[in-house]
């Protein structure tokens, strides 16, 4: 009693003994080895299989006839053994490019790759590979493919895309042959492992032992096979290990990256760009405050470009290397890196494009008289700060913050606060308001986004902690700046809640901006003097 | 100098002249190029034809159309296309030539 398998030569349906079928499958494993890097071989590869299936119907006079050991002698002995091919192989105008002959004579077992089975298949045929390729039930991955969908979300529908494209489908019988060929198990690869192992220890004791083992040349070759073959299992353990950790790392950062672009808020958080916090503030509408909408749009898409082929290409090659698959689609490779390059231009020409609009920048000075003829001391005050609870502690730029105000974003700022002496023997206070734009007139359009508010109580100065622009104004690096002038012999008091503002009051004292609040200071010739140093000067 | 080798080159030399010759009067399946070349001991094995056809398509001066086949899968039947027809004659050309050449050579000895 023989076994007999069933198996499929250029779409006809034999019944063959596992003997016959053992010899087929290294014939054909052969001609893939000695075709198969050809530009044209699958081609070769295929007519020569429909030819074999021609050949074995002719044999098999009724379709219940078993393929038998004698027939594929004969039907090989008719298209030629791998001898033949060699020979036809010496003449240099010869399309199949060389393999080494030993690999050619085909007696090693056909190792296993991955391939998708088209003639499984219910989509790309990715499952029923898998499948093949783990020795499992088709039916068994597909659930399981199911099921990670609960875990990972659609990220398995890209997976299974990146599988689609990137894995090719088994077309010949020699390629369906090594889509079941020896099981990849851990026992397998261990098994392979020890075997080279082993033929690095033969290499050594023939190396030892060798006769001519003081002949330089043959020394050196010998060393060379040992030192070959070491290198060959450390290799592909390292190969392996790579893979693995490429594909872990790579489904890592896409599902990091992909959560922070679509599902998160933003793409700043999470992923490769943790920062540690988190942020309540959606990117979309951050990203408004300083790019025109189109604008943001199209670099969103360009960095989602941009960072998630090199991503893909990372998970890709970890694939390849565990699954030991062959790709030939130098299209596909060459698209995604045009693809890419369009992104990285593109995201060059929006940032000149958004840099231009701040190009110029442009100022408002206004002048308003602070009314103290008759007090002595103008008291400077801070209104509440109403935003305080409001702003986004994770965002700034430059000076700037962005506060939710009754679920609306506004852009405010700290104005800064500094001291002069006035000239003009009156309280006078300065306010600068200053805005970038891609013109002057623009950048005069974006001044006048700011407001700023300030009130004169008696001798009291009530200054806004923030200035505000008007919604939908967009950040232009928008400052303002306030100078207090105070004529010679007039005094200030600044409250604690002033800490915020202050930036760099020269005073005689060369006392720190922090520790000039909650004093009295008064203009002197020289400057502007603590009260308590006048009165220790006048005491000595 | 290896006689068998030598030949075998020979052969080789012409047997793409040889593949057009027996397409050039109607379109051809491959079984039966390959009877043609086996009678004429161009070729021994089949396999090595494949290739052959494949690059002569390849290089524009064969074409194939498919035809259902009553047994087994459809066939490739190869025909000379324009070029290939042009590129027959002037090796035909080249070829009597040559065999002029050796034949003078011969007989003047």
């Amino acid at each position: 009693m023989k076994k007999t398998f069933t198996i499929n030569i250029s779409r006809s349906i034999f019944h063959i003994d596992e003997d016959a079928f053992e010899k087929l499958q290294r014939y054909l494993q052969m001609l893939n080895r000695h075709f198969g890097p050809a530009p044209e071989g699958q081609e070769i590869l295929q007519d020569i299989e429909a030819r074999i299936a021609e050949l074995l119907i002719e044999r098999t006079s009724n379709k219940v006839e078993v393929v038998t050991d004698e027939m594929v002698d004969e039907v090989i002995a008719r298209m030629g053994r791998a001898e033949d091919f060699m020979e036809a192989e010496d003449d240099q105008t010869s399309a199949t490019p060389g393999v080494d002959g030993a690999s050619l004579t085909g007696d090693q077992p056909v190792r296993r790759r991955l391939y998708r089975d088209g003639d499984n298949r219910v989509l790309g045929g990715v499952c029923s590979g898998m499948g093949a390729y783990f020795n499992m039930d088709v039916v068994i991955i597909r659930v399981i493919f199911f099921l990670l969908f609960f875990l990972i979300g659609p990220f398995n529908i890209l997976v299974y895309i990146i599988l689609w494209i990137s894995v090719p489908k088994a077309k010949t019988t020699a390629q369906r042959l090594e889509m079941r060929g020896k099981e990849a198990t851990i026992s397998n690869i261990e098994k392979s492992i020890k075997e080279e192992v082993k033929e690095v220890g033969d290499n050594y004791n023939k190396f030892m032992n060798s006769p001519d083992y003081d002949k330089g040349t043959t020394r050196m070759d010998r060393l060379g096979d040992v030192a070959g073959s070491s290198l060959r299992v450390v290799l592909r353990v390292i190969v392996l290990l790579f893979g693995a950790a490429l594909v872990v790392f790579g489904i890592a950062s896409l599902i990091g990256f992909i959560t922070t672009m679509v599902m998160g808020h933003s793409f700043l958080h999470g992923g490769m760009w943790n920062f540690g916090w988190e942020s309540d503030i959606n990117m979309a509408n951050l990203m408004n405050h300083f790019i025109s909408p189109g604008s943001y749009i199209i670099s969103l898409i360009a960095i989602l470009i941009l960072v998630g082929i090199p991503i893909l290409v990372l998970l890709f090659i970890g694939t390849k290397l565990l699954f030991r698959y062959k790709t030939n689609n130098k299209l596909i490779g060459l698209g995604t890196f045009g693809v890419w390059l369009l992104a990285l231009v593109t995201l060059i020409i929006v940032g000149v494009n958004q840099a231009g609009n701040f190009s110029k920048q442009t100022s408002q000075t206004v002048t308003q008289k602070v009314e103290c003829t008759n007090c002595k001391t103008i008291y400077l005050d801070m209104n509440d700060d109403l935003y305080e609870t409001l702003i986004d502690d994770h965002i700034s730029f430059d000076r700037m913050k962005v506060a939710e105000v009754n679920g609306k974003e506004k852009l405010l700022g700290h104005p800064s606060f500094t001291i002069e002496k006035s000239t003009t023997g009156e309280f006078l206070l300065q306010i600068k308001k200053r805005a970038r734009g891609s013109n002057t007139l623009d950048a005069q359009k974006n001044v006048e986004q700011i407001t700023y508010n300030f009130a004169q109580k008696d001798s009291t100065l009530q200054l806004d902690p923030y200035f505000l622009l008007n919604d939908n104004a967009k950040w232009r690096e928008q400052e303002v700046s306030m100078v207090l002038k105070v004529p010679e012999g007039k005094s200030i008091f600044m409250n604690e809640k002033m800490q915020s503002i202050i930036d760099d009051i020269e005073n005689v004292n060369n006392m720190w901006d922090g520790d000039m609040v909650g004093k009295y200071w008064t203009m002197t010739a020289n400057g502007l003097t603590m009260n308590d140093s006048i009165s220790t000067t006048v005491k000595k | 100098m290896d006689l068998n080798n030598t030949k075998a080159q020979m052969r080789k030399g012409v047997l793409e002249y040889c593949i057009l010759l027996v397409i050039e009067g109607k379109p051809l399946y491959a079984s039966n190029i390959i009877e043609e070349l086996k009678n004429s001991k161009m070729i021994v094995v089949e396999g090595t034809l494949y290739p052959l056809l494949t690059r002569l398509k390849n290089d524009g001066l064969l074409a194939y159309k498919w035809e259902e086949s009553t047994q087994g899968p459809p066939r490739k039947y190869y025909e000379l296309t324009e070029e290939g027809r042009f590129f027959l004659n002037e090796m035909g050309t080249s070829w009597d030539e040559l065999v002029e050449a050796v034949r003078m050579i011969k007989r003047n000895k």
